[in-house]
């Protein structure tokens, strides 16, 4: 049988009006004059029938009222037919949606084991008839099965496994209210969640727009205040001598006076470190990791602890120390005394340990050589070289400004330094087609502005100065210039730096697959003081790796940083299109993977450990490191009375009611016109009615 | 002279002597009559009038005529000559109008009561209700009219009307033939009253019927509805009065057409009377009857 429902039930409180025709059918009844009269004998023949008649209509008037009343009551309330519903009414038929939480957090303990159980038992509590689906949340809400037979859930629930993701529940929520707006609604509808109610997965709750009759019946794993330690945020700089960091997260409600925790590099032990974590707090560990050889390696912080998620008790990086860039230096006041010597802050900060026997590996191998023999070398081995850096030169051989060229043409970095002693026409004429600008004259330091030029503007967002984005990581305004050339950048340069009266400091050019940088200033301390402040070191680096085409480091520490459970491709290049590779994960054996036509490989993170990706012969070509989200780490749940508060101010704000997330093509059958209708035409029956002369 | 005949209703509603009231109705009535040939006749001498042309010259005091040279003609009392059985109808239909029907009917009774004693007739009553009862056999005598006012004064309204075997009982005693005076509106169930006009023929009665109508039931002037009630049964209708009113006047004038046709078949002087009416007329026509017979 069907059932009727409103749309507008409230709107039937309205029938109380029916009681009005009634009182002035009865009222005007009572108006009616009593008259004795001999007798009635000359009514009755006829009259009985009139009577009967006239009764007949009345009667039929005060009808006709009265369903014109409840029919226009009926109208407002919109009924509607749900579709097709055959129902008992002793048992409704229910169809129950699970959203259920599979998030990293329900590892916790026997939480998974416990939420499994009472998703059981639940289970239980439906009939063959009922249906059921499932909504899985882990990194995203999915639907793992439809709507069917409770029978149907039982195995898939049995291979169900927590993830190591994080979830949202309110995504989950929604997938099952879109889950069951799509089915038929003569089903009692209700969404069932089994989640530990971490927090961080209930932040969005009031998004999920839940109408105020759906019945959502919740079950909690979790407890509101679980301890649990997390190491978090490893970051280990690649170059050489930079100290690496962790913290230490304490998220438990009391302190820890002692955490020890170990450091190891390429999975083995480095050094153990103990630290006291208050309660609530974060604490900061650091460790200088020894040199390393170019290459992929990884680091991994771990904290011995019995705390309540062990998937968080340690942080993994892989990151790639790279081959170092080989500069060739032209030194053209070569020295015994290596200070005396022109590229001496140049060699030096590009590599501090340059002549030292016990070295550590540098970014940078250099090698100096006398102007006379830089062709020599670039024609001879024109490949070995990625970079060459010209301190101000004052002869250069005839043929130099060919070769280099023809070096740049084929990928190589070339800088020059315009310091003393540059001969500015030969320079122009001869190198007319590597400059960045044409070099007119040198100039100095007005005597008003005896302070000296400083350094007005720069691309911050340039490779060049990627060292100074932070706060606090340098102040480039400080270094004071003395002299310079007065340059007119050519048409196809670019100007990264400005003194602060708008002439160019540093000017680059790309010429074929090179580029070549001008710097408007000497490479030791005769026109600056660069090179005696802190910003003197990055900045070359970032002039060095820029010239030399080297962006890898950034790169490849990005895409080698996974959260486990969350979906990731790593960029391989379009020369990897459709090549196999070998992904290893932690703990399984080497899978077979093929890249798309980008270059992209797919992957998604299981547990966090390393992977790594090999080509099919086995050479590495990838390391990656998947640690827990870090939400996951804080374990604190709601309760059931938080959570159902939430619900209700979900459902609250979204104002909406069953018709706005059922399905209208599947469910409502309202026929309010056609009452409407109805109403017009006990309208004009009514006018018929009560027009009519009774006899 | 029927200024003097008409009866104030309110006059009617405030004098409760019906004695005194027919008396006064027939001493004015019979003093517009003196050259009316109608008047009883009797073996004993009543008095003398004076002679107008027509009178039988065998009744001529010549004696009379010889001492005074005045023809007087003698009037003699009969002795009891005729029966006369009044029929009055004490009904609840009989209570309706201003004055009600009852109060002039019970009048009418009471004058031709009188008329008939003086006439030398012997009046009887019988009353005519839910049950009929004959309150009194036909006598002449005085006093029998003074206890026939007592009687009629007494009556009262109510109840219908029936006319079953009880009624065919009484008028089974009607043996003498005589005279029957209905005086009644004829509201009644079914064919009642013209079996009783049947029955009255039956036993040789010459019968003379009064039909008392209420200006009211006449005019049917009730605009608006109304519920209205039978005051025999209680039962009640409504009615929009104005609208039905022409199809009530049809009706009853139906119903009067029938009673008189039904009246002529059987040779019955019909009377209908407006209580509005004076008495006159039916005196007038009982004096008729009273001749025939």
């Amino acid at each position: 049988m069907s059932r009727l429902s409103f749309t507008n039930g409230a709107m039937l409180a309205g029938l109380a009006v029916l009681v009005i025709p009634i009182l002035i059918h009865l009222l005007l009844r009572r108006t009616r004059t009593r008259l004795r009269f001999s007798t009635l004998q000359f009514f009755i023949q006829q009259d009985e029938q009139s009577e009967r008649r006239r009764k007949l209509r009345h009667w039929l008037l005060l009808a006709t009222r009265l369903l014109l009343l409840a029919v226009l009551v009926l109208a407002f309330a919109r009924p509607y037919l749900p579709n097709g519903a055959i129902e008992d009414p002793a048992r409704p038929r229910r169809q129950v949606v699970l959203v259920l939480d599979r998030s990293a957090s329900l590892q916790t303990g026997n939480r998974w084991a416990r939420m499994m159980e009472a998703v059981r038992q639940s289970l239980a509590e439906l009939g063959m008839d009922d249906r059921v689906a499932l909504v899985v949340c882990a990194a995203n809400a999915e639907v793992a099965m439809s709507l069917a037979p409770p029978a149907k859930l039982r195995p898939l629930l049995d291979k169900l496994e927590p993830g190591f993701g994080t979830s949202d529940l309110a995504e989950g929520l929604r997938a099952a209210l879109k889950l069951l707006a799509s089915e038929p609604a003569h089903l009692k509808p209700a969404i069932w969640v089994f989640s530990d109610l971490q927090r961080n997965a209930c932040q969005r709750l009031r998004t999920a727009s839940l109408p105020r009759d759906l019945e959502v019946k919740t079950w909690s794993a979790g407890e509101p205040d679980a301890a649990n330690f997390a190491v978090q945020d490893l970051v280990v700089p690649v170059e050489s001598g930079a100290a690496s960091q962790v913290s230490l997260v304490n998220f438990s409600a009391q302190d820890a006076k002692e955490v020890k925790m170990d450091w190891l590099i390429d999975g083995e032990f480095i050094s153990r470190q103990s630290a006291a974590v208050r309660a609530g707090t974060t604490t900061n560990l650091g460790l200088s990791l020894p040199a390393l050889s170019p290459g992929w390696h990884t680091a991994e912080a771990r904290i011995q602890s019995q705390d309540g998620l062990a998937l968080d008790d340690s942080a993994r990086l892989a990151f790639q120390i790279p081959d170092a860039i080989s500069v060739l230096c032209v030194e053209s006041r070569p020295s015994k005394r290596v200070f005396e010597e022109e590229s001496f802050f140049v060699v030096s900060a590009l590599n501090p340990g340059q002549g030292d026997s016990n070295r550590i590996s540098a970014r940078f191998k250099i090698e100096k050589v006398l102007p006379e023999r830089l062709t020599s070398r670039l024609r001879d081995q024109p490949k070995e070289q990625q970079l060459v850096i010209l301190p101000s030169l004052r002869q250069m051989p005839s043929e130099a400004g060919s070769i280099l060229e023809g070096f740049v043409k084929n990928g190589g970095g070339l800088v020059i330094f315009a310091g003393e002693g540059i001969q500015a026409g030969r320079y122009s004429l001869g190198w007319r087609d590597l400059l960045p600008a044409v070099l007119e004259r040198v100039e100095d330091v007005p005597l008003r502005e005896q302070a000296g030029w400083h350094v007005r503007e720069y691309a911050r967002d340039h490779l060049i100065f990627a060292a100074f984005r932070q706060p606090n990581s340098g102040d480039l305004a400080l270094p004071v210039f003395s002299r310079r050339w007065a340059m007119t950048p050519v048409e196809s340069s670019q100007v990264l730096a400005r003194f602060d009266d708008g002439a160019p400091l540093l000017v680059s050019r790309t010429v074929g697959a090179g580029r070549v940088l001008l710097v408007n200033t000497s490479a030791d301390t005769r026109w600056n003081d660069w090179p005696k402040r802190k910003t003197f070191v990055p900045w070359l680096h970032g002039v060095a790796n820029f010239a030399a085409g080297e962006a890898f480091a950034e790169k490849g520490r990005d895409n080698s940083r996974f959260l486990a459970g969350m979906a990731t491709e790593i960029d391989l290049g379009r020369a990897a299109a459709r090549k196999p590779f070998l992904l290893q994960t932690p703990g399984s054996a080497q899978t077979m993977v093929v890249a798309d036509a980008e270059g992209r490989l797919p992957i998604l993170p299981g547990p966090p450990g390393f992977y790594s990706l090999s080509e099919t012969n086995g050479r590495l070509i990838r390391l990656c490191a998947a640690n827990l989200p870090s939400a996951e780490s804080d374990l604190a749940a709601w309760t059931l009375q938080e959570f159902q508060q939430q619900l209700a101010q979900a459902a609250s704000e979204s104002g909406t009611g069953p018709a706005a997330w059922v399905n209208p093509e599947l469910r409502d059958r309202e026929f309010w016109r056609m009452i409407l209708t109805a109403g017009l035409v006990l309208l004009c029956l009514e006018i018929i009615l009560a027009n009519r002369t009774f006899a | 002279m029927s200024s003097h005949l008409s009866i104030d209703p309110k006059l009617l509603a405030a004098v409760d002597d019906l004695s005194l009231l027919a008396r006064t109705v027939v001493e004015g009535f019979l003093s517009g009559l003196h050259r009316s040939p109608f008047l009883g006749y009797s073996t004993e001498f009543a008095s003398y009038r004076p002679y107008v042309q027509g009178d039988n010259l065998r009744h001529v005091d010549w004696k009379v005529w010889g001492r005074s040279d005045q023809l007087n003609v003698k009037q003699f009392e009969d002795s009891t000559n005729l029966t006369v059985q009044i029929i009055l109808d004490t009904s609840g239909s009989m209570d309706f109008g201003n004055p009600s029907k009852f109060a002039y009917a019970r009048l009418l009774a009471a004058a031709l009561a009188f008329l008939m004693v003086r006439q030398h007739d012997a009046p009887g009553l019988t009353l005519l209700g839910e049950h009929a009862v004959q309150a009194l056999p036909p006598r002449s005598q005085q006093h029998h009219l003074d206890d026939l006012f007592q009687l009629l004064a007494g009556a009262r309204t109510g109840g219908h009307t029936v006319l079953g075997p009880e009624l065919w009982k009484v008028v089974e005693t009607f043996t003498r033939r005589g005279l029957a005076v209905v005086i009644s509106d004829l509201f009644s169930p079914g064919e009642g009253f013209f079996e009783l006009l049947r029955q009255l023929h039956v036993q040789r009665q010459e019968t003379i019927v009064f039909q008392v109508l209420a200006p009211e039931e006449v005019d049917f002037d009730f605009p608006g509805n109304h519920l209205m009630v039978d005051s025999e049964t209680g039962r009640e209708i409504p009615l929009h009065a104005g609208a039905f009113r022409r199809e009530y006047q049809r009706r009853l004038a139906t119903f009067c057409d029938r009673v008189q046709e039904e009246c002529v078949r059987r040779e019955i002087d019909y009377l209908r009377i407006r209580t509005d009416e004076p008495l006159e007329g039916v005196l007038t026509a009982y004096l008729e009857q009273r001749m025939a017979v």
